[in-house]
């Protein structure tokens, strides 16, 4: 039976068994039409206004098991079962009006159709499969309001830890920090002024750090080997510095000095480096994780966004040495924001992008950074020419505990683009992803306060 | 004859700079080599067999971009080429089920965690290298400053 025929077989009900004056009521909001356990031996059907049922659950909680509104039937269980026994309270939750049958109404012909049941069947079977519908629905949204809610627990207490965690950790490493920064100034001041001759190779390795991967250093121990006539092992020290062969040989001909102590002095100043590196690393760490505890950062008035990128590239340092960057910035109004806040979005999103692009290896791997202004709002967009991100992922990919990291110092947590997107969403901004490969383009929007739009 | 290799390979610059500088101590006897990535492990491997140089020793991180460590020393297990090299595995991170990998398939000779203690990683690699010497019958008096004497007692 199609759509069109139950509508004919409805309007046929109302127009033979619904239409009389006597058996019409009208019943106020928050009136009950019957109990459940209550003798019910009427059908009744809603003229106007809405009836709900209602069925308690065992912990004493009750809901909604149908809603009833123009045209739709109420005690349809009591009647058709021929039990006349109430099945759930019904109570009025708007002013309504019902037309009623009992269940001795004389049947009124119809063609084809020999009984009651045979005449109400379509339309109550109809009425029934909205009712499961509708029970339905409500079951699979309460489910996800119950794994929402026990997701907004974990990482509420997650975030506890965290917090106390990153208290516990910031102090150890500030002193670490600190006294790094210290001990490298001071000793750069000692070998510069004691040292002459040796401190150019401290300061080498200080300022570069290990610029050469391990098999840059290997070619470049045979170019020394041979240009110089050297040992193997003397080569390889003296090929870790990363100094060009030319200007090796300007130190070796006019100092003599050797490979020990060039490697010696350069490896001071390098260690140096690689230890401000793993300061600041594990102070970056310790802030991603405090942020998820963490409460509203203060915000400065007219904050550029520009320079928060700026920021953010200077933050990466070495890192971004393995990628080609492309800027392309508009004049945009200030905003009303925490730079630090800031900062941590472009940082995440700029090493997310370098580091897939380095794990796949991309050839000439390139960053596109893009801002404008546009509709009262800044955009702010970061574009990688890398291997993209696979779809099942980019629909996940702000959720935590997603992560595509392996390595253990990138900290693959899986909570970057989560915090962030609760950074982007307390600017009232959007942040989203357009991926396909060789062409991923993250779009930050931040809308300026009332002040300038 | 070429000094035998210790190979360290872990993607991480700054850890292989920190394991050079502990293996300083056996600089004079052995050839300490860095990877990158496993793939640049097995092409530096196979070239050192080519020219008939001995590998003593690698000392491998687990998680890497590319191959793991697991899985390429596994490779390496399975290669005649290296039959007699130790593995020590060191590593932040593995699970259960990598630990247990490491041990049956890989034949690791040793688990360290990093941070790892400068003092015990000297004395496992002490220890790994005589194994290494005794069963490769290299000549044992020119690493004997650097042997660890009582695994030589014990091995006769």
């Amino acid at each position: 039976m199609d759509k069109s025929s139950i509508k004919n077989s409805l309007q046929w009900l109302l127009a033979n068994y619904f239409s009389s004056h006597k058996q019409r009521f009208f019943i106020k909001k928050g009136e009950c039409l019957f109990k459940k356990g209550d003798a019910n031996d009427r059908l009744y059907l809603v003229k106007s206004g809405q009836l709900n049922g209602y069925v308690d659950n065992p912990d004493g909680s009750h809901y909604a098991r149908f809603e009833a509104s123009k045209n739709m039937f109420v005690g349809i269980v009591s009647f058709f079962s021929r039990t006349y026994i109430a099945r759930a309270n019904v109570i009025a939750e708007e002013d309504s009006e019902v037309a009623y049958i009992t269940k001795d109404e004389p049947l009124v012909k119809r063609e084809g159709y020999d009984s009651l049941f045979d005449q109400f069947m379509p339309v109550v079977v109809t009425d029934l499969a909205f009712r499961q519908q509708r029970e339905q629905q409500f079951f699979l949204e309460k489910e996800a309001a119950t794994k929402k809610l026990l997701h907004s627990e974990k990482m509420a207490s997650l975030g506890q830890m965290a917090a106390g965690l990153a208290h516990e950790l910031n102090n150890a490493i500030a002193v670490l920090e600190r006294n790094t920064h210290w001990m490298r100034e001071n000793i750069n001041a000692i070998l510069q002024k004691r040292y002459p001759q040796e401190y150019p190779f401290f300061q080498y390795g200080n300022e570069k750090g290990r610029r050469l991967s391990s098999s840059e250093v290997r070619a470049h121990t045979k170019e020394i080997m041979t240009k110089f006539a050297l040992a193997k092992q003397d080569a390889q020290k003296l090929a870790q510095t990363g100094i060009p062969a030319d200007d090796l040989r300007r130190f070796v001909d006019i100092m003599d000095v050797d490979a020990d102590i060039i490697h010696y002095y350069w490896d001071i100043g390098a260690t140096f480096h690689d230890m401000m590196i793993a300061a600041r690393h594990a102070a970056h760490v310790v802030r991603s994780v405090k942020a998820l505890g963490a409460q509203k950062h203060s915000r400065q008035l007219n904050l550029d966004v520009n320079q928060s990128l700026q920021e953010s590239l200077a933050l990466l340092g070495t890192k971004v040495e393995s990628v080609t960057i492309k800027q392309k910035l508009a004049e945009l109004p200030p905003i009303v924001a925490n730079i630090g806040e800031l900062v941590q979005i472009w940082t995440n999103l700029l090493k997310n992008a370098i580091e897939a692009m380095q794990q796949a290896h991309t050839p000439n791997a390139q960053l596109k950074i893009r801002s404008s202004f546009a509709d009262g709002a800044v955009n702010v967009y970061i574009e990688d020419n890398g291997p993209g991100i696979p779809k099942d992922l980019q629909e996940i990919i702000f959720q935590p505990n997603v992560t595509t990291k392996a390595q253990g110092l990138s900290f693959g947590l899986g909570l970057g683009l989560s915090i962030i997107e609760k950074i982007v969403d307390s600017y009232s901004g959007t942040i989203s992803v357009k991926s396909k490969p060789g062409k991923t383009v993250f779009k930050v929007k931040l809308p300026v306060g009332d002040g300038y739009g | 004859m070429d000094k035998p290799n210790i190979i360290c390979i872990d993607d991480q610059r700054q850890i292989l700079a920190t394991l050079q500088k502990d293996l300083e101590y056996f600089d004079e006897y052995f050839t300490i080599q860095t990877c990158e990535s496993a793939s640049e492990a097995e092409d530096l491997l196979s070239s050192l067999a080519d020219e008939n140089e001995e590998v003593a020793l690698l000392i491998c991180d687990h998680i890497m971009p590319g191959k793991n460590g697991i899985d390429f020393m596994i490779d390496i297990q399975n290669d005649s080429r290296f039959r007699y090299t130790k593995k020590i595995l060191l590593t932040g991170l593995a699970t259960h089920s990598d630990a247990i990998a490491a041990i049956n398939d890989a034949n690791v000779s040793h688990y360290l965690e990093k941070p790892w203690d400068t003092t015990e990683l000297l004395s496992i690699v002490k220890i790994l290298i005589t194994q290494f010497i005794f069963q490769t019958g290299l000549e044992r008096d020119v690493f004997l400053p650097i042997l660890d004497l009582e695994t030589l007692q014990k091995m006769g």
